[in-house]
Protein backbone atom coordinates (compact mmCIF):
# COMPACT_ATOMS: atom_id res chain seq x y z
CA UNK A 1 0.00 0.00 0.00
CA UNK A 2 1.28 3.44 -0.86
CA UNK A 3 1.97 5.78 1.97
CA UNK A 4 -0.48 8.66 2.24
CA UNK A 5 2.44 11.01 1.72
CA UNK A 6 3.29 9.55 -1.68
CA UNK A 7 -0.33 9.68 -2.77
CA UNK A 8 -0.52 13.30 -1.70
CA UNK A 9 2.66 14.24 -3.56
CA UNK A 10 1.47 12.41 -6.64
CA UNK A 11 -1.88 14.20 -6.58
CA UNK A 12 -0.24 17.54 -6.07
CA UNK A 13 1.98 16.94 -9.09
CA UNK A 14 -1.02 16.08 -11.26
CA UNK A 15 -2.90 19.14 -10.03
CA UNK A 16 0.11 21.35 -10.67
CA UNK A 17 0.55 20.05 -14.20
CA UNK A 18 -3.15 20.44 -14.86
CA UNK A 19 -3.18 23.96 -13.46
CA UNK A 20 -0.13 24.91 -15.49
CA UNK A 21 -1.65 23.54 -18.67
CA UNK A 22 -4.87 25.41 -17.92
CA UNK A 23 -3.14 28.73 -17.33
CA UNK A 24 -0.95 28.49 -20.39
CA UNK A 25 -3.72 27.13 -22.56
CA UNK A 26 -5.87 30.23 -21.99
CA UNK A 27 -3.42 32.36 -23.94
CA UNK A 28 -5.95 35.15 -24.44
CA UNK A 29 -5.99 36.35 -20.84
CA UNK A 30 -2.38 35.56 -20.09
CA UNK A 31 -0.57 38.51 -18.47
CA UNK A 32 -3.57 40.79 -18.94
CA UNK A 33 -4.58 43.05 -16.03
CA UNK A 34 -8.06 42.54 -14.66
CA UNK A 35 -10.51 45.08 -16.06
CA UNK A 36 -13.67 45.89 -14.11
CA UNK A 37 -16.35 48.56 -14.22
CA UNK A 38 -16.89 51.01 -11.38
CA UNK A 39 -19.13 54.02 -11.00
CA UNK A 40 -17.57 57.29 -12.20
CA UNK A 41 -17.62 60.55 -10.26
CA UNK A 42 -19.88 62.16 -12.86
CA UNK A 43 -22.36 59.29 -12.64
CA UNK A 44 -22.27 59.47 -8.83
CA UNK A 45 -23.08 63.19 -8.89
CA UNK A 46 -26.00 62.54 -11.24
CA UNK A 47 -27.32 59.85 -8.89
CA UNK A 48 -27.04 62.14 -5.87
CA UNK A 49 -28.82 65.05 -7.55
CA UNK A 50 -31.69 62.89 -8.78
CA UNK A 51 -32.10 61.23 -5.38
CA UNK A 52 -32.10 64.58 -3.59
CA UNK A 53 -34.68 65.89 -6.08
CA UNK A 54 -36.97 62.94 -5.34
CA UNK A 55 -36.58 63.23 -1.57
CA UNK A 56 -37.14 66.99 -1.71
CA UNK A 57 -40.70 66.43 -2.89
CA UNK A 58 -41.90 65.95 0.70
CA UNK A 59 -39.39 68.42 2.11
CA UNK A 60 -36.90 65.79 3.24
CA UNK A 61 -33.29 66.91 3.61
CA UNK A 62 -31.16 63.79 3.26
CA UNK A 63 -27.61 62.68 3.80
CA UNK A 64 -26.46 60.57 0.87
CA UNK A 65 -23.40 58.57 -0.13
CA UNK A 66 -22.45 56.83 -3.36
CA UNK A 67 -19.76 54.18 -2.99
CA UNK A 68 -17.89 52.61 -5.88
CA UNK A 69 -17.22 48.98 -6.70
CA UNK A 70 -14.63 48.79 -3.92
CA UNK A 71 -17.08 50.15 -1.36
CA UNK A 72 -15.13 53.40 -1.17
CA UNK A 73 -16.91 56.77 -1.15
CA UNK A 74 -17.12 58.32 -4.61
CA UNK A 75 -19.43 61.24 -3.74
CA UNK A 76 -21.39 62.18 -0.64
CA UNK A 77 -23.29 65.08 0.89
CA UNK A 78 -24.26 65.66 4.53
CA UNK A 79 -27.72 67.14 5.03
CA UNK A 80 -28.17 70.55 6.58
CA UNK A 81 -29.07 69.94 10.21
CA UNK A 82 -28.30 66.22 10.02
CA UNK A 83 -28.09 64.26 13.25
CA UNK A 84 -24.54 63.20 14.06
CA UNK A 85 -25.09 59.62 12.87
CA UNK A 86 -26.87 60.30 9.57
CA UNK A 87 -23.94 60.90 7.27
CA UNK A 88 -22.01 57.82 8.33
CA UNK A 89 -25.20 55.79 8.24
CA UNK A 90 -25.77 56.69 4.60
CA UNK A 91 -22.30 55.36 3.82
CA UNK A 92 -22.86 52.11 5.69
CA UNK A 93 -26.17 51.51 3.92
CA UNK A 94 -24.44 52.00 0.59
CA UNK A 95 -21.59 49.72 1.62
CA UNK A 96 -24.03 47.03 2.73
CA UNK A 97 -25.92 47.16 -0.55
CA UNK A 98 -22.69 47.02 -2.51
CA UNK A 99 -21.04 44.18 -0.67
CA UNK A 100 -24.13 41.91 -0.63
CA UNK A 101 -25.26 43.13 -4.07
CA UNK A 102 -28.81 43.58 -2.87
CA UNK A 103 -30.86 46.29 -1.15
CA UNK A 104 -29.69 46.83 2.42
CA UNK A 105 -33.29 46.17 3.51
CA UNK A 106 -32.83 42.53 2.38
CA UNK A 107 -30.02 42.20 4.89
CA UNK A 108 -32.44 42.85 7.77
CA UNK A 109 -34.33 39.58 7.37
CA UNK A 110 -31.40 37.55 6.02
CA UNK A 111 -29.27 38.30 9.05
CA UNK A 112 -32.03 38.28 11.68
CA UNK A 113 -30.93 36.94 15.08
CA UNK A 114 -32.57 33.51 14.50
CA UNK A 115 -30.96 32.98 11.08
CA UNK A 116 -27.82 31.07 10.18
CA UNK A 117 -26.43 34.27 8.64
CA UNK A 118 -26.88 36.32 11.81
CA UNK A 119 -23.10 36.36 12.17
CA UNK A 120 -22.81 38.59 9.11
CA UNK A 121 -23.97 41.46 11.29
CA UNK A 122 -20.58 41.29 13.00
CA UNK A 123 -18.84 42.38 9.80
CA UNK A 124 -17.40 45.86 9.79
CA UNK A 125 -19.38 48.68 8.18
CA UNK A 126 -22.52 46.71 7.32
CA UNK A 127 -25.90 47.80 8.70
CA UNK A 128 -29.25 45.98 8.72
CA UNK A 129 -31.38 48.97 7.74
CA UNK A 130 -33.16 49.90 4.52
CA UNK A 131 -32.09 52.81 2.35
CA UNK A 132 -29.14 51.32 0.46
CA UNK A 133 -29.52 50.14 -3.16
CA UNK A 134 -26.81 48.52 -5.29
CA UNK A 135 -25.98 49.93 -8.72
CA UNK A 136 -25.96 46.89 -10.98
CA UNK A 137 -24.92 46.05 -14.50
CA UNK A 138 -26.51 42.64 -14.86
CA UNK A 139 -25.08 40.58 -11.99
CA UNK A 140 -22.18 42.96 -11.50
CA UNK A 141 -22.32 45.58 -8.70
CA UNK A 142 -20.38 48.67 -9.80
CA UNK A 143 -21.37 50.70 -6.75
CA UNK A 144 -24.28 51.57 -4.47
CA UNK A 145 -26.18 54.51 -3.03
CA UNK A 146 -27.24 54.93 0.59
CA UNK A 147 -29.59 57.50 2.12
CA UNK A 148 -30.39 58.56 5.67
CA UNK A 149 -32.76 61.14 7.08
CA UNK A 150 -35.83 60.99 4.80
CA UNK A 151 -39.14 61.86 6.42
CA UNK A 152 -40.75 58.61 5.28
CA UNK A 153 -37.98 56.52 6.81
CA UNK A 154 -36.39 53.49 5.18
CA UNK A 155 -39.08 52.80 2.52
CA UNK A 156 -38.95 56.38 1.34
CA UNK A 157 -35.13 56.35 1.35
CA UNK A 158 -35.24 53.33 -0.97
CA UNK A 159 -37.57 55.15 -3.36
CA UNK A 160 -35.19 58.13 -3.48
CA UNK A 161 -32.17 55.86 -3.98
CA UNK A 162 -33.86 54.06 -6.86
CA UNK A 163 -34.82 57.41 -8.41
CA UNK A 164 -31.17 58.39 -8.24
CA UNK A 165 -30.02 55.23 -9.99
CA UNK A 166 -32.75 55.61 -12.62
CA UNK A 167 -31.06 58.81 -13.73
CA UNK A 168 -28.05 56.83 -14.98
CA UNK A 169 -29.89 53.63 -15.93
CA UNK A 170 -29.26 54.20 -19.64
CA UNK A 171 -25.50 54.19 -18.94
CA UNK A 172 -25.56 50.90 -17.03
CA UNK A 173 -24.52 48.44 -19.67
CA UNK B 1 -9.35 80.44 50.02
CA UNK B 2 -12.89 79.15 50.33
CA UNK B 3 -14.12 82.69 50.94
CA UNK B 4 -12.35 83.84 47.80
CA UNK B 5 -13.96 81.00 45.88
CA UNK B 6 -17.38 81.94 47.18
CA UNK B 7 -16.93 85.58 46.24
CA UNK B 8 -15.72 84.57 42.80
CA UNK B 9 -18.64 82.28 42.30
CA UNK B 10 -21.09 84.99 43.27
CA UNK B 11 -19.45 87.51 40.95
CA UNK B 12 -19.33 84.97 38.14
CA UNK B 13 -22.96 84.09 38.67
CA UNK B 14 -23.96 87.73 38.67
CA UNK B 15 -22.10 88.28 35.41
CA UNK B 16 -23.88 85.35 33.81
CA UNK B 17 -27.28 86.49 35.00
CA UNK B 18 -26.78 89.98 33.68
CA UNK B 19 -26.47 88.75 30.10
CA UNK B 20 -29.01 86.70 28.16
CA UNK B 21 -28.80 83.50 30.17
CA UNK B 22 -30.46 80.32 28.88
CA UNK B 23 -30.18 81.44 25.24
CA UNK B 24 -28.38 78.95 22.96
CA UNK B 25 -25.34 80.09 21.06
CA UNK B 26 -26.18 80.89 17.46
CA UNK B 27 -23.54 80.00 14.87
CA UNK B 28 -23.51 80.34 11.13
CA UNK B 29 -22.42 77.22 9.30
CA UNK B 30 -21.76 75.88 5.83
CA UNK B 31 -24.97 75.05 3.97
CA UNK B 32 -24.68 71.76 2.05
CA UNK B 33 -26.60 73.21 -0.89
CA UNK B 34 -24.08 76.05 -1.11
CA UNK B 35 -21.29 73.47 -0.98
CA UNK B 36 -22.91 71.56 -3.84
CA UNK B 37 -23.31 74.72 -5.91
CA UNK B 38 -19.75 75.81 -5.16
CA UNK B 39 -18.38 72.40 -6.07
CA UNK B 40 -19.96 72.64 -9.49
CA UNK B 41 -18.59 76.14 -10.01
CA UNK B 42 -14.97 75.17 -9.27
CA UNK B 43 -14.38 73.59 -12.64
CA UNK B 44 -12.58 76.44 -14.41
CA UNK B 45 -10.03 76.97 -11.61
CA UNK B 46 -9.21 73.31 -11.10
CA UNK B 47 -8.03 72.09 -14.50
CA UNK B 48 -9.84 70.85 -17.55
CA UNK B 49 -11.86 68.18 -15.78
CA UNK B 50 -13.20 68.34 -12.23
CA UNK B 51 -13.74 64.57 -12.39
CA UNK B 52 -9.97 64.27 -12.01
CA UNK B 53 -9.83 66.36 -8.82
CA UNK B 54 -10.64 65.19 -5.30
CA UNK B 55 -12.53 67.77 -3.23
CA UNK B 56 -13.80 67.90 0.37
CA UNK B 57 -15.88 70.60 2.06
CA UNK B 58 -15.94 70.67 5.88
CA UNK B 59 -18.29 72.69 8.04
CA UNK B 60 -17.60 75.01 10.94
CA UNK B 61 -17.02 72.01 13.22
CA UNK B 62 -14.57 70.42 10.78
CA UNK B 63 -17.05 67.71 9.79
CA UNK B 64 -17.30 66.59 6.17
CA UNK B 65 -20.26 68.14 4.35
CA UNK B 66 -19.41 67.10 0.80
CA UNK B 67 -16.76 64.82 -0.62
CA UNK B 68 -15.96 63.97 -4.23
CA UNK B 69 -13.28 61.41 -5.02
CA UNK B 70 -11.71 61.76 -8.45
CA UNK B 71 -11.90 59.06 -11.07
CA UNK B 72 -8.60 57.26 -10.72
CA UNK B 73 -7.72 59.00 -7.45
CA UNK B 74 -4.70 57.78 -5.52
CA UNK B 75 -5.47 55.99 -2.26
CA UNK B 76 -4.49 58.95 -0.12
CA UNK B 77 -6.28 61.72 -2.03
CA UNK B 78 -9.63 61.76 -0.25
CA UNK B 79 -8.23 61.86 3.27
CA UNK B 80 -5.63 64.39 2.16
CA UNK B 81 -8.29 66.71 0.74
CA UNK B 82 -10.22 66.41 4.00
CA UNK B 83 -7.17 67.28 6.09
CA UNK B 84 -6.41 70.28 3.90
CA UNK B 85 -9.98 71.50 4.38
CA UNK B 86 -9.69 70.92 8.13
CA UNK B 87 -6.40 72.83 8.26
CA UNK B 88 -7.88 75.77 6.36
CA UNK B 89 -10.88 75.78 8.69
CA UNK B 90 -9.13 75.47 12.03
CA UNK B 91 -6.37 78.01 11.37
CA UNK B 92 -8.65 80.25 9.31
CA UNK B 93 -5.92 80.62 6.75
CA UNK B 94 -4.84 79.08 3.47
CA UNK B 95 -3.07 75.81 4.21
CA UNK B 96 -0.18 76.82 1.94
CA UNK B 97 0.40 79.87 4.16
CA UNK B 98 0.12 77.76 7.32
CA UNK B 99 2.67 75.37 5.79
CA UNK B 100 5.15 78.24 5.39
CA UNK B 101 4.72 79.62 8.89
CA UNK B 102 5.18 76.26 10.64
CA UNK B 103 8.46 75.21 9.06
CA UNK B 104 11.67 74.17 10.82
CA UNK B 105 12.55 76.26 13.87
CA UNK B 106 9.71 78.78 13.67
CA UNK B 107 7.78 79.27 16.93
CA UNK B 108 4.62 77.76 15.42
CA UNK B 109 6.36 74.63 14.10
CA UNK B 110 4.84 72.59 16.92
CA UNK B 111 1.38 73.10 15.45
CA UNK B 112 2.28 70.42 12.93
CA UNK B 113 1.99 67.86 15.71
CA UNK B 114 -1.77 68.40 16.01
CA UNK B 115 -4.02 65.65 14.70
CA UNK B 116 -5.65 66.03 11.26
CA UNK B 117 -3.75 69.13 10.12
CA UNK B 118 -1.47 68.94 7.08
CA UNK B 119 1.21 71.42 5.96
CA UNK B 120 0.43 71.29 2.23
CA UNK B 121 -1.23 73.74 -0.14
CA UNK B 122 -4.80 73.10 -1.25
CA UNK B 123 -6.88 74.04 1.80
CA UNK B 124 -8.91 77.24 2.16
CA UNK B 125 -11.10 78.65 4.90
CA UNK B 126 -14.65 79.67 4.01
CA UNK B 127 -15.02 83.13 5.50
CA UNK B 128 -18.09 85.33 5.84
CA UNK B 129 -16.33 88.54 6.76
CA UNK B 130 -14.21 87.67 9.80
CA UNK B 131 -16.24 84.58 10.62
CA UNK B 132 -15.15 81.13 9.46
CA UNK B 133 -17.99 78.78 8.55
CA UNK B 134 -16.02 75.91 7.01
CA UNK B 135 -13.17 74.90 4.75
CA UNK B 136 -12.43 73.47 1.31
CA UNK B 137 -9.65 71.01 0.52
CA UNK B 138 -8.37 69.89 -2.88
CA UNK B 139 -6.01 67.13 -3.94
CA UNK B 140 -4.99 66.18 -7.46
CA UNK B 141 -5.53 69.44 -9.36
CA UNK B 142 -3.06 70.43 -12.05
CA UNK B 143 0.01 72.38 -10.97
CA UNK B 144 0.84 70.72 -7.65
CA UNK B 145 0.23 72.56 -4.40
CA UNK B 146 -0.20 76.03 -5.98
CA UNK B 147 -2.73 74.48 -8.36
CA UNK B 148 -4.56 72.77 -5.51
CA UNK B 149 -4.55 76.04 -3.56
CA UNK B 150 -5.98 78.04 -6.48
CA UNK B 151 -8.69 75.43 -6.85
CA UNK B 152 -9.64 75.40 -3.16
CA UNK B 153 -9.58 79.22 -3.06
CA UNK B 154 -12.04 79.21 -5.93
CA UNK B 155 -14.24 76.77 -4.03
CA UNK B 156 -14.28 78.95 -0.93
CA UNK B 157 -15.07 82.05 -3.00
CA UNK B 158 -17.87 80.17 -4.74
CA UNK B 159 -19.47 79.30 -1.39
CA UNK B 160 -19.41 82.94 -0.34
CA UNK B 161 -20.94 83.91 -3.68
CA UNK B 162 -23.60 81.19 -3.36
CA UNK B 163 -24.41 82.21 0.21
CA UNK B 164 -25.43 85.72 -0.86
Amino acid sequence: MQSPFKVLVGSAAVVAVGLGAGVFATSVSLAQPLTVKTISLQQAITVVKAAIAECSKDGSVISITVVDRDGEVRFSVRANGANPHNFELSRRKAYTARTFRSPSADFIAKSAPDKDLAGQRMLKDVIPLGGGIPIMIGEDAIGAVGISGAKGGQPREEVCARAGIAAIQAQLS
Amino acid sequence: MSRFTTVSAVLFGAALLSTAQAAPLMERNLNSQDAMAAYERMMSSCGPNLNNVTVVFVDRAGQVVLQARANGAALHNLDLARRKAYTGRTFRTKSIEWRDRTTGTQPAAGQRMLAEVIPLGGGSPIMIGEEVIGGVGVSGAQGGQPGDQACSDAGAAAVVAAAR
